[in-house]
């Protein structure tokens, strides 16, 4: 597949200045289930993760167990897809890793920096190796421009960081120390993301007043399109350096789109995992309730369904726990919505009723046989204690 | 689960009967991808009503393209999406997901080396995360698609997942032959495995026989038979049941027998609940058929070993 070319765009977009300053961050998180048969502990964890020789594997207990490899890097050499059209090649590498969350989540990200080449020749390998995680931009064209296409417009020859990441999950899901049983079915999902970072004056210029959001809600039907929603124009008092938007694209590809003050790009990549986890958490624990059955099979079966769920997965629900206190602004605009914390309360609340219904249902049904047996008396008791 | 579905003849009603027992056991809950792995003539997309993929993609995200490391991931087209099975474009409610991974138009059958095979098996255990059955339709006869998945099933990374072979043939004297030297015989599936490292014993268990467009002597289609044609089938298809045992296909390792059906004879289609209800344009056995096919997949007493 031949990559967009300038000439072939109707619509040709004004005229960019090549010179600009190019600085933004982009990358993708792929989440799934660790395969194996039960929770897999830190020393085995530690082990999964040690793919680099002469790497380090860095963890943390607190407040979930969280380990992460030793960064993996990537050479990249490759077309950027742009929501204009213009043509955009980069060269360079990025940089992936794989971490473990809670001893059952598995996640892999890969991100790399964009910055603008110096001249359009491409340079010896040596040159890019030095300068791991960046990719350097020939084009006239400008971050918005790479940001919208590296979101929405991916094809099979533009630069793919999800396949990188892909690939490591696979990798690292067939290493020895894990048994490959599921005890739980989960889709990968996909979270793509595209940084740029206001300077301090950034905050006047007219489209960046609002801390403007683009948040989806959750689509009940999948629709061919994304579908996402407009809130503009917070209060001018709140006018923050952070702009969020987050979309739901299809049943596993969500895309954010961050505008944000100085930071540390790793704290971002960091937020962007933790992000993608609890979004995983999310979709994962939804799309099993919906599976299983409710009202239609006694709550008892139902409950059987949705066990693994209980077993592995509640416990991991801690939104913002690796974000670091300049990003926290990031997760409160999610929380305001679509309102991780909210969903993810219903869905507790869902699983809990059916968990009070089973133990009704048990009870009631030790109380008939009671009752067959001329117990009444003994049966009713018995009723109150299980309830 | 991952099941392979294969034939030594064309034409034998594989992929018919596999996108059928795929719609089944997805209409009973699970969750269900089919890979249409025959590269030479992927027709999968059409049988499924796909338009997108009537005979592979074109995007260049089918399976081929991938297990020839020219895509990094399969195009995976949501069945009840793309076609009318569930109705208008949607999944039935309490059905599962029922996901068509393609070939590719203008494919072709390749040689095979290690790095497809650990494409391959890269594939299957990644579908297995999230499916519960992983449905392999090969091409006929003794194929480099079959060479492959048996490279790729004895990669120690598959070494718990369970496999499980469908061998399809009609209920003719030629077709029962041609099965067992499939099965048994050189350069067949047995021999293949051991030279890839599979167990023959363990495989052995691994497979079983499914019987397609097979017209039972006592059918109400053979009702009008003359008196000499009923007394010669009968008889015949004693012959043929005693072949068969000869030969190891016998009843013990037949997993399913779907009966001939008009409709199918005409079009290679899916057969639905209104073909059999409404219209009344495909017998109820048929469907029947697949259903119990569909659950006898994963029935552990069907597959015990003998
Ligand atoms: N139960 C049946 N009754 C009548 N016809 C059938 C039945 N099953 C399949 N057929 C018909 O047999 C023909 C061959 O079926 P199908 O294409 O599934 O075979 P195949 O083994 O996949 O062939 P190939 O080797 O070419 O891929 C089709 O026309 C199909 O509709
Ligand atoms: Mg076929």
């Amino acid at each position: 597949m031949a990559a967009p070319k300038a000439t072939a765009v109707p619509r040709a977009p004004k005229a960019r200045e090549p010179a600009e300053e190019l600085d933004m961050l982009v990358g993708e998180v792929r989440t799934t289930l660790l395969q194996n048969s039960h929770r897999v502990g830190a020393t085995t964890v530690a082990a999964l993760l040690d793919i680099v020789p002469g790497g380090r594997v860095r963890s943390a207990t607190r407040p979930v167990a969280h380990a992460f490899s030793p960064d993996v890097r990537v050479g990249v050499h490759c077309p950027l897809a742009t929501i204009s059209g213009t043509r955009a090649d980069g060269a360079g590498t990025a940089v992936a890793r794989a971490s473990v969350t809670g001893g059952t989540v598995l996640q892999a990200s890969t991100r790399a920096r964009l910055t603008r080449a110096a001249g359009e020749r491409r340079l010896p390998w040596s040159h890019y190796v030095a300068n791991p995680g960046i990719i350097e931009v020939a084009g006239r064209t400008d971050a918005d421009d790479l940001a919208a296409g590296f979101l929405t417009t991916q094809t099979r020859a533009s630069l793919d960081l999800g396949a990188v990441s892909s690939r490591l999950l696979s990798r690292v899901q067939r290493r020895p120390g894990i048994d490959r049983v599921t005890s739980l079915r989960a889709r990968r999902t996909q979270l793509r993301f595209a940084v740029t970072w206001r300077s301090s004056d950034s905050a006047v210029l007219p489209q960046l007043l609002g801390a403007q959001r683009r948040i989806s809600d959750f689509p009940s039907v999948p629709t061919g399109s994304a579908e996402s929603f407009h809130r503009n124009s917070e209060p001018a008092a709140s006018v923050s350096p952070v702009s969020v938007e987050f979309t739901i694209q299809d049943e596993t590809l969500r895309t954010l789109r961050l505008r944000l003050g100085r930071c540390d790009p790793s704290d971002v990549v960091a937020a962007c995992e933790d992000l993608a986890l609890h979004d995983w958490l999310l979709s994962t624990v939804e799309s099993l309730l919906d599976n299983s059955r409710i009202g239609v099979d006694s709550a008892q079966e139902v409950v059987r369904r949705f066990r693994p769920v209980i077993d592995h997965l509640l416990h991991l629900w801690m939104p913002g726990a690796r974000v670091t206190e300049e990003l926290a602004e990031v997760w409160a605009a999610l929380e305001r919505r679509p309102g991780f914390s909210r969903e993810w309360s219903s869905l507790v609340g869902r699983i809990r009723d059916q968990l009070a219904l089973a133990g009704l249902e048990s009870s009631s049904s030790l109380s008939a046989l009671a009752r067959v047996a001329g117990v009444c008396q003994a049966g009713a008791e018995e009723d109150s204690v299980g309830a | 689960m991952i099941i392979f579905a294969t034939s030594d003849k064309g034409g034998t009603g594989r992929s018919v009967t596999s996108c059928n027992v795929a719609y089944r056991r997805a209409m009973q809950g699970s969750d269900v991808c089919y890979l249409d792995f025959d590269f030479g003539s992927p027709t999968a997309g059409a049988i499924f009503g796909v338009e997108a993929a009537g005979q592979g993609t074109a995007t260049g995200g089918g399976l081929h393209e991938y297990l020839a490391g020219r895509t990094a991931e399969v195009d995976q087209l949501d069945v009840w999406g793309q076609s009318e099975l569930g109705g208008p474009r949607a999944r039935p409610l309490g059905a599962g997901r029922l996901t068509l991974l393609p070939g590719d138009s203008g494919g072709g059958e390749f040689p095979v080396d290690a790095t497809m095979a650990r494409r391959c098996s890269d594939l299957f255990l990644r579908l297995d995360e999230e499916f519960e059955l992983t449905l392999v339709d090969l091409s006929a006869g003794r194929s480099y698609a079959t060479e492959l998945v048996l490279r790729a099933t004895a990669d120690p990374a598959l070494a718990e997942k369970t496999a499980r072979w469908l061998v399809f043939h009609r209920w003719t004297r030629q077709h029962i032959v041609a099965a067992a030297g499939l099965v048994f015989g050189p350069h067949g599936i047995l021999e293949t495995g051991m030279d890839r490292g599979h167990r023959r014993r363990e495989l052995e268990d691994t497979i079983r026989f499914v019987r397609t467009a097979v017209l039972e002597p006592d059918s109400p289609q053979l009702a009008v038979l003359r008196a000499e044609q009923s007394v010669w089938l009968q008889s015949y298809n004693t012959d043929l049941q005693k072949l068969a045992a000869k030969l190891r296909l016998g009843r013990s390792v037949m997993l399913g027998s779907i009966p001939l059906d008009p409709v199918l004879q005409w079009r290679e289609q899916i057969i639905v609940e209104d073909d059999i209800s409404t219209t009344r344009i495909a017998n109820e056995e048929t469907g029947q058929a697949f259903e119990d096919l569909a659950k006898r997949l994963t029935d552990d007493s069907a597959w015990e070993g003998l």
